[in-house]
């Protein structure tokens, strides 16, 4: 007895649907001393043995049952039975097929009716379709639905985890279509064939025992190709949305709102020479504050405004530990292939003014400088929809304020959507009240100013 | 929405239907049955038997009434006979139409072998080759 193992792992060149090249390969194998053991197949690897070289004919016949039952596992008694009666020997499965081998030249085929072998596909279709239709309704369908009624903020999504990794998975989702239609067409070409009286079609290859193995090699090596790029891509994509995630839940890419200004002040005078006039493209807490007091000034007729704002000063308490670690006067800016800036700013605390008034409140604001006006239309689109779908969503009326589109709105919070050319942005403003020390202004005031500020 | 029947059957379905008409069988009986009344002109192939004998009992037109080991035995329903008496009533119309139209053929040949003798007189009886049959 021989201790060395006669075992050998395989690759198959197809997928299961192609039967006849499964079917020429097996007994190109066995031609070549190999032989399918009763293991079967694992992820397309099948497990085979050395043997003798010899000639024997296999088969691969649709299994009747698609779905992963028991029965699914083997074919029924009465086929096995039907078909040793005639020389056909059970092997093993692979995917929704069964394979059967005969060694006895003068055994009838398996099929001698194609209309009959068709029928006999019909199950295979059906499930091949129902997976069609139904990777088409989650790839498609849903996603599409949801985008139009405003439930799924798709370029928001987009951005929010980098274009190129929402590209990444619309790839893969393209592909997955595509292989679902691939393996449809085949099955309906085969049913097609068989319907018409012919034999299975073989795919564009001239087969004969001599150039077998070239060719099948050729075939293996473009459809492992195919597989192992696809499997990547998979693997990469959902690592990279699990590495996003991560950040997120960690604030990985926030940054304290304090070290954001000194750094940006920092790298700004390092660069131009001077200290920056503002620090975000758009008004914070304390400019909000300043532009009110010099617009309260203005509508006072006061003789100048100057040194009327003198003294504001921010107490913006920075809270990076305790309730919410993170989650307070943070910023996080990023770039994209869509938005060449992207800043996410909070900013929670209190104003103090000159005269002895405070504005206490958390802003909130998403903006975009986004690289074409499309994105900003849709952009723009997207967050309005998602406000409407708000159940608390009222409309605010605000007069005409000088960008492309403006809408102000209460949905939980006061919020406000501004376009201007490519910016878009969008504000939550929650201003305490308690007493009468408290300073705070109206949505069209502060929409007003906010508008004003887009710089 | 009501199932649909089968529309037509292959040569294969009819002659496993007819064996029926012998009683219960199993499937290596019925392909036994098929190879002695067409003198082994069809020869039967075991997954071929199979996937009829699963449809038929899906279709209703035949049911299992014996399991012996690894061996179904199954009799015809009446909705099987059925299925097969129209079968045979659309194969017997097809055989009386195409014996009428041979006959009509027939007759219309020789009418043109017979004009055209008339026309061409110097045309000997091979005339028949004139004939599109």
């Amino acid at each position: 007895m021989s201790l060395l193992s006669t075992k050998s792992y395989r690759l198959a060149p197809c997928p299961s649907y192609d039967i006849k090249t499964m079917e020429l390969w097996l007994e190109t194998e066995a031609l070549h001393g190999y032989f399918l053991t009763e293991s079967g197949f694992l992820f397309g690897v099948g497990t085979f043995e050395k043997k003798d070289p010899c000639r024997v004919r296999y088969r691969l016949e649709p299994k009747e049952v698609m779905d992963w039952s028991a029965e699914s596992l083997f074919p029924s008694a009465e086929a096995r039975e039907l078909c040793e009666e005639y020389g056909w020997t059970y092997v093993a499965d692979r995917g929704k097929f069964f394979i059967y081998c005969s060694e006895t030249v003068a055994a009838r085929e398996l099929n001698t009716d194609p209309k009959v072998q068709a029928m006999a596909l019909k199950p295979m279709w059906d499930h091949a379709s129902q997976q069609f239709w139904s990777s088409l309704f989650w790839i498609v369908g849903y996603p599409l639905i949801r985008y139009l009624a405003g439930r799924v903020t798709l370029l928001r999504m987009c951005i929010g985890m980098g274009t190129w990794l929402f590209v990444m998975g619309l790839a893969i989702g393209v592909w997955m279509l595509i292989r679902s239609v691939m393996r449809l067409s085949y099955i309906a070409g085969m049913r097609r064939s068989l319907r018409r009286g012919e034999s299975f079609p073989v795919r564009s290859i001239s087969w004969s025992e001599e150039n077998a193995s070239l060719v099948l090699q050729k075939k293996r090596r473009s459809y492992w190709l195919g597989n192992l790029t696809y499997i990547l891509l998979i693997l990469v994509w959902i690592c990279c949305v699990f590495q996003g995630c991560e950040k997120e839940l960690e604030y990985a890419d926030q940054i304290p709102l304090d070290t954001y200004v000194a750094e940006y002040r920092r790298e700004y005078a390092q660069k131009y020479g001077i200290e920056p006039e503002y620090v975000f493209p758009f008004a914070d807490l304390v400019e909000l504050v300043e532009r009110s007091l010099e617009d309260a000034a203005a509508e006072d007729r006061t003789d100048s405004t100057d040194g009327y704002t003198d003294g504001i000063h921010g107490s913006l308490s920075y809270v990076q530990s305790g309730m919410y670690p993170g989650r307070m006067n943070y910023v996080n800016a990023k770039r994209d292939l869509l938005a060449s800036t992207v800043i996410q700013m909070n900013q929670n605390g209190t104003v103090y003014l000159p005269d002895g008034r405070e504005l206490e409140g958390i802003l909130y604001v998403d903006y975009y400088d986004t690289t074409m006006p499309w994105v900003a239309k849709m952009l723009t689109w997207e967050y309005l929809q998602e406000g409407k779908n708000n159940k608390h969503y009222r409309e605010i009326t605000i007069p005409d304020l000088p960008v492309d589109e403006a809408y102000c709105f209460m949905a939980y919070l006061p919020t406000l959507i501004l376009r201007k050319g490519n910016v878009v942005m969008v504000v939550e403003l929650t201003q305490f009240e308690y007493d009468e020390k408290d300073y705070t202004l109206e949505p069209e005031q502060w929409a007003r100013m906010f508008a004003e500020s887009v710089r | 929405m009501p199932k649909k029947p089968l529309e037509s059957l292959t040569e294969s379905m009819f002659y496993v239907l007819m064996a029926f008409g012998r009683g219960s069988m199993c499937g290596i009986q019925v392909v036994e049955f098929i190879q002695e009344r067409t003198n082994g002109r069809i020869q039967m192939g075991p997954a071929t038997v199979y996937t009829i004998l699963g449809k038929y009992e899906q279709e209703g037109y035949i049911e299992e009434i014996a399991v012996e080991g690894r061996k179904r035995t199954y009799q015809i329903t009446p909705r099987g006979h059925q299925a097969y008496q129209e079968e045979v009533s659309r194969l017997t119309q097809c055989v009386a139409d195409a014996a009428a139209e041979v006959t009509v053929h027939e007759s219309a040949c020789m009418a043109t072998v017979y004009d055209v003798r008339q026309d061409r007189p110097g045309l000997r009886e091979g005339g028949l080759q004139i004939c599109p049959c």
